[in-house]
Order: structure tokens, then C-alpha cells, then sequence
């Protein structure tokens, strides 16, 4: 896939000679070109840009004034500074601001393609892969405890989203103009992706404080919220149509059973007797068990979760019925279990 | 050395007992076997490993639904799920499970484990 490089620069000649330059290089580089500070902050907000490459004088916002924002709020994308007005401090002073590089004008073209292949392999040192989900990807980063910057691209859409990884903690997130949580539920909601992965972690801040499993979920959620808005859930008797197993609905709304709780009492107590139980109540706790539950379900084309039974080695064991928030009724691990589940899953 | 096949044939064995999949702790399929062998490809889907994740260590669950019955037992190296019609000896599967696991846990850590998980086709 090309990389999109902003070229910003007031010089109007410079910018088409790069431009016809790098757009003609092996059809690497699509490139952007703007020529001040301001019109350049407007494009990396709502377009995916690989890498800024600056003047520093420039007028209304000048390169360091530019560089020290993109420093600030999209610290994964790498900025090369040119200038033609430079010193020796000059170039010190943009690489402590956080240019990636730092040439002198006037430059040849070949050093520049030089400057952005170094950056751009830079990027995936520590990796690339294809095709992979990266929830699953990234719970194996956490596992690892690895600090890295993650580029993602959504196979489908091709849209760019960056995760910033600190000792396997996900601090932030990128995704166009969206930072942080927001990002991440979008990045996280993607099936099909492929990852680049550089062995540094470029954020500054801490934008993120959930912990990844949570997020993940969260993200799970939101998506199949959208989803079954957008497909409502395909009749029973039509397996196979594939969309059933990717509408998570568990169980009913609120309000419909209007004490689903005694409804479950009543069918326990006559197996369990009055104390061989906790009283049923609501823990949406669970509900990410059972939306996943539910999903695989349907992947076996076996029909709505009626009810689980899940043994945590505990002194008791749970008994699950989904709902809007999952009924859980606490048992003795020696309980008769067939013939509850057989009981709870009465229509 | 007996491959994975032969080894959950007592599961496979159970009446109404459609399939059999085992897991490990990170959800990479190891094993898989259909009574119908075209019926499902597990490997098409890419949120095992979440599901797994989100197990947290559970010992064993039951998953029943209108049609089907999804038996969750955990071993040392990851999970087993044993799919089978509603209305199956469960107790059949679990007895089961009791007897084969340990045995295959037993096997971890001998020389050659690498090649129990030879994929069976």
C-alpha cells in the first residue's frame, strides 16, 4: 500500500518538484502538498499521512511551531525538517523538539527518498502482519509486556489507526482525529488488519486508562450495538446465511420478563429445595461471557443460548440465563446440574 | 504414538457427541474433528482466542441452547470443546473427560509433545 507523505513548504516550485519527484518514485509515496503551517494541521486530522515532511520558515504557523504539534498530538507520525536558514544548533533543536530527521536545503532528491525509506523501515523492525485481528494480536503484546507503537490498516476500509503500547499497557490511541478511548474501540472493532510494528512507543501522554481486556470488550459491544441496528436478528430456520453468528443479542430487554428473577426461583427451588441456592440475581458481569457464548452458538448453528453452568473451582458454581443483564443463580458445585440446565432451558 | 484422533475417540464415541475441538491457552486450534467433517471451519473465525481470554481459567462450563449442547473442559494446555445434540448422554462426556485429560496432561513435557499436536486430517 503507498504511503501518504505531506510535503509543507511556502515555496510553491520546491513542492511540485518534490511532488512530481516522489510521486514517480516506484509508485511508493502518494503525496500531499500544502504550503503553510495551519493548512497542514487541517489535513492530519482528517487524512492518513506516514510522514510530514517540513520547512521551518514559513508563515502564520512556522516548522517548529508545526513540529511540535504533531510531537504532541500525533507522535507516530515521524517528521523530517528542511531548511535552508539552518545552523548546527538549528538541526539540534528540531531533533529535541522530535524531528526524525533534518536536511539541508538545497538537498537532492535522493537524500530525501533516503530519509523517508529509513523512517518507514524504521516502522516495521519489529514486524509486520497480515490479516490478523488485532484484539487477539494484542492481548499477546500485553502478555509480553512489550513497549512498541502498532500501525494498523483496516483490510476493508484501508483506514490507518495507530495503538501506543508502554510495557504492554495500551496508553493511547490514534485514529484520524480521534485520540484515546474513542480510537481505541474503533481500532479494536476491526476484524481484518494488518500491523506494523515499531520497536519504540511514540506516545507522550497517558490518554488510555482501561486495561486492554476491558477495552477489547467494550469495543465488542459497541460494534455489535451497531451491528444490530444495522441488521436486526435473522429469523430461526435460516442457518447458514452467515449474519447470525455476528448479531450478538443476549436474550431480551429489560422490562419484558417483568420478574424474570422470581420466574427462575420458582423453577429451582422445586429441584434444589429452599436453601440449596443463592437467590437469583441480575451481574452484568457476565454479559460478555454470554454475548460470547451466544456468538459461538451460532457459529454451530445450534439455536439461542438458553442457559450455562460454569464450574470456576469454586465452593459454588453459577447457573446462567442471559438476559439484558445475565441471571445468575449460585448452586453447589454438587448440585443436580443436567436437570437444572434441562429445567432453565424450558421454552 | 497415538495420535489425537484416536485419543478423544471415547468422546467421539459418545452418542450425539457432532464434534470435538481443542484449544490452547492462547485459542490456536490444535485438533478438530466433526462427525460431518464439512460441517464447521473453526479456523474461519478469529475471536477463539478472546473467547478463551475471557474464560479466565473457568474449570469447566455448559452451554446449552435450543438445539445443541457446547461442553467447555479445560486441561493443562488450553481448552476442550465437545459439541453434541441436545438431549446427549452429557454425563457420558464428562465421565469421559475425567478419564482422558489427566491422561493428557500426563503427556506434556515428554520428549516428542510437539508431535502429539501433529495436526490430524
Amino acid at each position: 500500500m503507498k504511503k501518504s507523505i505531506l510535503i509543507v513548504d511556502d515555496d510553491k516550485k520546491l513542492l511540485a518538484s518534490l511532488k512530481e519527484g516522489l510521486d514517480g518514485h516506484k509508485g511508493k509515496y502518494r503525496v500531499l502538498t500544502v504550503s503553510n503551517g495551519r493548512k497542514a494541521i487541517n489535513v492530519l486530522k482528517t487524512r492518513d499521512v506516514s510522514v510530514v515532511v517540513t520547512d521551518l520558515k514559513m508563515p502564520e504557523i512556522n516548522g517548529i511551531n508545526l513540529l511540535s504539534y504533531i510531537s504532541t498530538r500525533f507522535p507516530d507520525i515521524p517528521v523530517i525538517v528542511m531548511t535552508a536558514y539552518g545552523t548546527s544548533n538549528t538541526e539540534k533543536l528540531v531533533r529535541n523538539e522530535g524531528a526524525s530527521d533534518y536536511l539541508k536545503k538545497p538537498f537532492k532528491l535522493k537524500a530525501l527518498i533516503s530519509s523517508l525509506e529509513g523512517i518507514l523501515k524504521r516502522q516495521v523492525e519489529g514486524g509486520e502482519l497480515h490479516n490478523v485481528s488485532p484484539a487477539m494480536f494484542l492481548q499477546l503484546l500485553e502478555v509480553e509486556q512489550r513497549t512498541c507503537t502498532v500501525r494498523v490498516i483496516e483490510n476493508k476500509s484501508h483506514k490507518e489507526g495507530v495503538l501506543f503500547f508502554k510495557e504492554g499497557f495500551l496508553i493511547d490511541a490514534r485514529l484520524s482525529g480521534l485520540f484515546g478511548e474513542k480510537a481505541a474501540y474503533e481500532i479494536l472493532s476491526w476484524e481484518k488488519t494488518s500491523l506494523a510494528i515499531e520497536n519504540q512507543c511514540r506516545a507522550k501522554k497517558k490518554r488510555i486508562q482501561g486495561d486492554l481486556q476491558a477495552l477489547i470488550l467494550e469495543a465488542m459491544r459497541l460494534k455489535d450495538e451497531k451491528r444490530s441496528v444495522q441488521h436486526p436478528e435473522a429469523p430461526e430456520g435460516a442457518p447458514g446465511d452467515g449474519r447470525d453468528e455476528e448479531v450478538i443479542v443476549v436474550g431480551g430487554e429489560e422490562g419484558q420478563e417483568p420478574d424474570g428473577l422470581e420466574v427462575v426461583r420458582k423453577r429451582v427451588a422445586p429441584i434444589l429445595g429452599g436453601n440449596g441456592f443463592v437467590r437469583p440475581y441480575r451481574d452484568s458481569s457476565w454479559n460478555s461471557l454470554v454475548a460470547q457464548a451466544t456468538r459461538i452458538g451460532a457459529f454451530f448453528e445450534a439455536g439461542d443460548l438458553k442457559a450455562g453452568f460454569i464450574n470456576r473451582n469454586e465452593q459454588n458454581s453459577y447457573l446462567l440465563l442471559p438476559g439484558h443483564q445475565t441471571i445468575v443463580v449460585e448452586v453447589a458445585l454438587d448440585c443436580p446440574r443436567d436437570r437444572l440446565l434441562k429445567m432453565l432451558s424450558k421454552d | 504414538m497415538v495420535t489425537l484422533k484416536e485419543f478423544f475417540a471415547d468422546i467421539m464415541d459418545v452418542e450425539g457427541v457432532e464434534g470435538l475441538i481443542l484449544f490452547s491457552r492462547q485459542g490456536e486450534i490444535l485438533h478438530k474433528e466433526f462427525r460431518n467433517e464439512e460441517s464447521f471451519e473453526p479456523e474461519s473465525r478469529d475471536w477463539w482466542g478472546l473467547f478463551i481470554y475471557t474464560l479466565d481459567g473457568i474449570e469447566e462450563a455448559d452451554f446449552v441452547f435450543r438445539k445443541k449442547w457446547l461442553y467447555i473442559r479445560k486441561t493443562n494446555n488450553g481448552y476442550l470443546f465437545v459439541l453434541a445434540k441436545r438431549g446427549a448422554p452429557v454425563a457420558m462426556v464428562r465421565l469421559n473427560c475425567d478419564i482422558l485429560l489427566p491422561n493428557l496432561q500426563d503427556m506434556e513435557g515428554q520428549k516428542g509433545w510437539g508431535r502429539f499436536f501433529r495436526r490430524n486430517k
